[in-house]
C-alpha cells in the first residue's frame, strides 16, 4: 500500500477502501490508479446524497482521485468553513450534483484567479 | 463540484503537505478544478442566477474560501490585490440582485445583514478609528488626499465597531461574518482608490485585515483557509506604503498591542462616533 494512503484517515467509506485495496502498488507508482473506475454516483449514494436524473455522466467527468477529494470534503474540509458543516457537507454537495452551474464572476476576476492558480506557492 | 474539489485539494496541501507525490500532486489537481470551475463562467449566467441562487452562492463562498487560502509567495503586480476581496463583493452583488431569494435560501445565515458589534467606550476616548480619523483631518491643506476625505470617513466609521474590543461570550463566527461584510460592502469609490494604490485607503484596508486577524487569533485552530492571509496583507500593505506611513500603520501592524491583550478595557457603554471636529460627540458617556 502506498505510504500516503496510510496517512489518510478520512477516506473511510467501505467501497472506497475496498477499491483502493484492489489497486496494485505498481499502478499507484505509475500514476494509473486514478483512472480506475470508482463511480461518483456510487460514492455519493453511500453518503446519502441524492443525485438528479441524468447526472450519471459525472462518472466520466470525475475520476477516483476526485472521489477521494469529495469524501475528504464531506468528512473534514466542510467542518471548518463558515456556517453549519451540514451547509457544506450536505447542501453544497447536493447542489453540486444537481445543478449545472455557471460561476458568477466577472471575467476580469476570472483572469485574476487564474493568475493566482498558476502562481507557484 | 469543481469548486468543492479545488478547495479540498488546497486543504490537503495545507494540512497534509507530505501527502502529495509526483502522481498525486494536489497542487495540479487544485489548479485543474479551479480552472474548470472558473471557465464555466457564461453569459447565460445572468438569466439563471435567480433559479440557481443557492448553488451560485455556495460556489461563490467556496471560491472565496479558496482565494483566502492562497498566499502568493511573490508580490503580484498590484501589491495590494486580493482576489478574495472581489469574490466577497461578488457575493454581495448577488444578494443585492435577489435579496428576497438569498435571505430565504439555504445560505441565508451567511448573507443576512448583521448588526455590527456595539462600540464600547475606551478609557481615554482613544481608539484606532479615532486615531486614524485624527491623522486624516491633520493632513496639510495642500494634501492631494483631502478630496477623498468623505470616502475615508465613511469607511472608517463603518469599520470602527470592528476595531472595538471583543466582549466575553461574543461568537467568533458572528464577528468574522460581520467584519467580512464590511469588505463586501466597500463602495466603488473606495475600491477605485484601492486599485489606484491610494495610501490612506490602503491604510484603512490594513486596519480591516488587522481586525480580521485579531478575531481569528482567538480561534487559531479554526478557519485554516483564513489564518495566513490577514497578517500577510497587513505586511504587504505596510511594505508598499513604506516607512513614511509607519505611524499610520502602527495599530494595524500590532505595534500598538493589537491581539496582545493591550486593547481597550471596554465596559459595555454604547457610544456614537462623530468625526466632525475629530471629537467623539457628547451623546456618549463621559470619558473616565
Amino acid at each position: 500500500v502506498p505510504k500516503w494512503r496510510d496517512q489518510v484517515t478520512t477516506f473511510t467509506l467501505p467501497s472506497i477502501s475496498k477499491a483502493s485495496a484492489e489497486v496494485a502498488d505498481s499502478e499507484w507508482q505509475t500514476g494509473t490508479a486514478h483512472k480506475l473506475p470508482l463511480p461518483v454516483t456510487a460514492a455519493v449514494q453511500t453518503l446519502g446524497i441524492q443525485m438528479a436524473p441524468g447526472m450519471a455522466e459525472y462518472d466520466q467527468v470525475f475520476d477516483k482521485q476526485d472521489v477521494l477529494l469529495m469524501l475528504h470534503f464531506t468528512s473534514t474540509t466542510s467542518t471548518d468553513l463558515l456556517g453549519s458543516p451540514t451547509l457544506w457537507a450536505q447542501d453544497a454537495m447536493q447542489l453540486a450534483l444537481q445543478v449545472r452551474l455557471v460561476v458568477p464572476l466577472h471575467q476580469n476576476h476570472t483572469a485574476s484567479i487564474l493568475t493566482i492558480a498558476s502562481t507557484p506557492s | 463540484m469543481h469548486a468543492v474539489l479545488a478547495l479540498t485539494a488546497r486543504h490537503l496541501q495545507e494540512k497534509l503537505p507530505s501527502l502529495s507525490s509526483p502522481h498525486y500532486d494536489y497542487k495540479v489537481r487544485e489548479a485543474h478544478h479551479l480552472q474548470k470551475s472558473l471557465s464555466t463562467f457564461s453569459p447565460k449566467f445572468n438569466t439563471t442566477i435567480h433559479e440557481h441562487q443557492d448553488a451560485v452562492l455556495a460556489t461563490s463562498f467556496l471560491l472565496f474560501f479558496h482565494s483566502c487560502s492562497v498566499i502568493p509567495t511573490t508580490l503580484p503586480t498590484c501589491p495590494c490585490a486580493d482576489p478574495s476581496f472581489t469574490f466577497l463583493r461578488g457575493i454581495q452583488s448577488i444578494v443585492a440582485d435577489g435579496a428576497h431569494i438569498a435571505h430565504s435560501g439555504r445560505y441565508s445565515t451567511l448573507v443576512e445583514p448583521r448588526v455590527p458589534a456595539s462600540v464600547t467606550l475606551p478609557r481615554g476616548c482613544s481608539s484606532p478609528a479615532v486615531h486614524l480619523m485624527q491623522r486624516i483631518y491633520d493632513l496639510p491643506l495642500n494634501s492631494p488626499y483631502l478630496k477623498n476625505i468623505p470616502i475615508y470617513t465613511e469607511r472608517v466609521q463603518t469599520l470602527a465597531p470592528h476595531l472595538s474590543p471583543l466582549e466575553q461570550g461574543e461568537e467568533s463566527e458572528d464577528l468574522l461574518l460581520s467584519v467580512l461584510r464590511w469588505q463586501a460592502l466597500c463602495p466603488h469609490a473606495f475600491v477605485d482608490l484601492i486599485n489606484a494604490h491610494d495610501h490612506i485607503a490602503l491604510v484603512i484596508l490594513a486596519h480591516y485585515y488587522a481586525a480580521v486577524k485579531f478575531i481569528i487569533s482567538r480561534s487559531p485552530k479554526k478557519w485554516w483557509w483564513l489564518q495566513k492571509k490577514p497578517g500577510r496583507m497587513v505586511q504587504v500593505i505596510a511594505d508598499y506604503v513604506g516607512p513614511a506611513w509607519t505611524g499610520w500603520m502602527e495599530w494595524a501592524r500590532g505595534e500598538d498591542g493589537v491581539g496582545e491583550g493591550k486593547r481597550w478595557s471596554g465596559r459595555g457603554q454604547m457610544i456614537v462616533w462623530a468625526w466632525g471636529g475629530l471629537k467623539v460627540t457628547s451623546s456618549m458617556p463621559p470619558c473616565e
